[in-house]
């Protein structure tokens, strides 16, 4: 932090971060996932960006906050696709797009867009599985059948479902019993790629099984009350 | 007895359709903010039984499950005040908040407000998020945070929106009573209530506001957050030499310790993050009543922070700060 820029050929991720406007967990995160790295090092490994790097980051800046993914900015400005200092990883997003945009299905939820747009950042395999289980949803007709859906598509992903008294870093909290039964929860090795695949498509097909539940729900609920002769409003 | 307790022993009692009635009517008696307030009551009430050791996972699960139901069905004769169209909100979680239903219910609020919302559900991942919102822009992203823990994880949030050049609005028990905590992470304005809400982005809809920019530097959260194992590997050792019952403790209560540590190193990186120290004691309150209820001894949780302060890494001042505040309170509370 001290050091005079006379004696330290380079910038600290702190002042970079200022310069551009970004926040220092963004270019780590650049760095980690997308390989736009600061060219040196101190001995104590602190990171050095030199003019170079840090025009290298503004423009990706730019073409981030015009739109581009950062795996397609990092590839334009270093203009080397797929070469050295381009993290694997983010190749896939691209051509998902492509699927995403493409596909002649219809966003679920009646012109929500979320769940096409969200996929698009994951991989084919993941945008398929996650439309294939809405369409099942369109035609669950009991929650049972809904948490079939949902068990099935986490499975597979590559995760596991478990019960709730397993609480380790593992597990993702979100319940795909909705109160019928025992709590039903999703697991995935926190560094997996089947936990990265859940993340990015799971919390929007269970906004989707939900609504489908409710919608059994209330519909019951209406016909009980119906059949009763109770006054429901 | 109040209408929340009424509920929640009928949720107790899985008497799942009386407690949706009741909401149901409430909504259209008395409005949908009358029963998301009822609601909100409730989940409180559920929250605190399983902090005592009251209630299991599982039965708060079952009575989230229906409270969630409850909304819906408020939500279902709720009117949308007419003519309003102010704008399009996306509400979305903090990247690992799986707490869903506040930002539903701010959600459902909303839309009965007359906004176009398009709700994102659970955990929104920030590179996700942004990659929507530079799809379609809309008036301005809401971000719930319920739990501090991931104040991180709504920081990336916010530079995800900023990135797609959206004005993000905080709102959530994570931050707080005070905006400073939305503030240091870069959000554009904070919200207590959706009534506040509603007007700030009403304000927003005919005069967009810059862009902020975070008020607090990362660095030293990151900086703890990456030596994190290492601190919670030896604090378990040195806590075995302080603590002589963890000796006889099965591997599951190990664990459950190990995660416990690594859990009170997340709330400094959060009070770091957002330069709050009201988050490490908040937290030591919570934790005290939690383990307590479980058996615990008293003290546990200073001999924990001790234990984890002397383990922190040379450098790391600030968080040695932090432990050194959560022990000494913990002290005094006993």
């Amino acid at each position: 932090m001290g050091e005079k820029r006379g004696t330290v050929p380079g910038l600290r991720i702190g002042e970079v971060a200022r310069r551009t406007g970004m926040t220092t967990a963004a270019l780590r995160a650049w760095e980690t996932r997308y390989g736009l790295r600061a060219s040196a090092r101190t001995t104590g490994g602190q990171r050095l960006y030199r003019q170079a790097d840090v025009d290298r980051v503004r423009a990706v800046h730019r073409l981030v906050s015009r739109g581009w993914s950062v795996a397609g900015a990092v590839r334009e400005v270093l203009g080397q696709p797929g070469g050295l200092g381009v993290a694997a990883g983010g190749s896939a997003e691209d051509t998902s797009g492509q699927e995403g945009e493409g596909g002649a299905l219809p966003p679920p939820g009646g012109g929500r867009r979320p769940l096409l747009d969200a996929l698009a950042t994951v991989d084919a395999y993941a945008v398929l599985a996650g439309y294939q289980a809405v369409r099942d949803l369109l035609r669950a007709s009991t929650a049972g059948q809904v948490r079939g859906i949902l068990v099935g598509l986490v499975q597979q992903l590559g995760g596991e479902v478990g019960p709730a008294a397993l609480q380790d870093d593992t597990v993702m909290p979100v319940d795909l019993a909705f109160g019928e039964g025992p709590p039903l929860l999703p697991r995935a090795s926190a560094t997996s790629l089947a936990r990265m695949r859940l993340e990015a498509v799971l919390p929007l097909v269970v906004e989707d099984a939900r609504v489908v539940v409710h919608r059994l729900q209330l519909s019951a609920l209406a016909s009980a009350a119906g059949q009763a002769g109770a006054n429901m409003p | 007895m109040s209408q929340a307790d009424t509920v929640l022993e009928l949720i107790g009692a899985r008497r799942r359709d009386e407690a949706v009635r009741l909401a149901r009517s409430l909504a259209q008696d008395a409005g949908l903010a009358a029963a998301v307030a009822l609601l909100a009551a409730v989940q409180q009430k559920v929250g605190r039984l399983w902090q005592q050791n009251e209630w299991t996972v599982a039965d708060e699960h079952a009575a989230t499950a229906i409270a969630d139901l409850a909304l819906a069905a408020a939500c279902f004769d709720a009117e949308r005040r007419p003519g309003a169209r102010a704008g399009t909100v996306v509400v979305a979680c903090a990247e690992e908040e799986w707490h869903v239903l506040p930002a539903r219910m701010f959600a459902e609020q909303l839309r009965a407000a007359g906004w176009e919302v398009v709700f994102l559900g659970a955990s929104t991942p920030a590179e996700h998020l942004r990659r929507f919102l530079a799809a379609d822009p809309p008036t301005a992203a809401a971000l719930s945070c319920t739990v501090p823990l991931h104040l991180p994880g709504a920081l990336r949030a916010v530079a995800g929106c900023h990135a797609a050049s959206v004005p993000v609005l905080a709102g959530g028990a994570a931050f707080g009573t005070a905006p400073n905590r939305a503030a240091a992470i870069g959000a554009d304005a904070w919200a207590p209530t959706p009534q506040h809400a509603a007007a700030i982005l009403t304000r927003w809809a005919s005069n967009p506001p810059p862009l902020a920019v975070p008020l607090v530097d990362d660095g030293p959260a990151l900086a703890v957050a990456a030596e994190r194992p290492l601190i919670v590997e030896r604090a378990m050792s040195m806590l075995a030499r302080r603590f002589p019952p963890l000796a006889h403790y099965t591997s599951q209560q190990l664990a459950r310790t190990q995660e416990d540590l690594s859990c009170i190193i997340q709330f400094v990186e959060a009070s770091l993050l957002a330069a709050d120290d009201t988050i490490i004691t908040d937290f030591a309150d919570w934790l005290t009543s939690i383990l307590a209820a479980r058996g615990l001894p008293d003290g546990i949780v200073a001999l924990g922070a001790g234990v984890l302060r002397d383990c922190m890494p040379t450098g790391l001042t600030q968080a040695s700060q932090l432990l050194t505040i959560m022990k000494t309170y913990s002290e005094k509370g006993n």
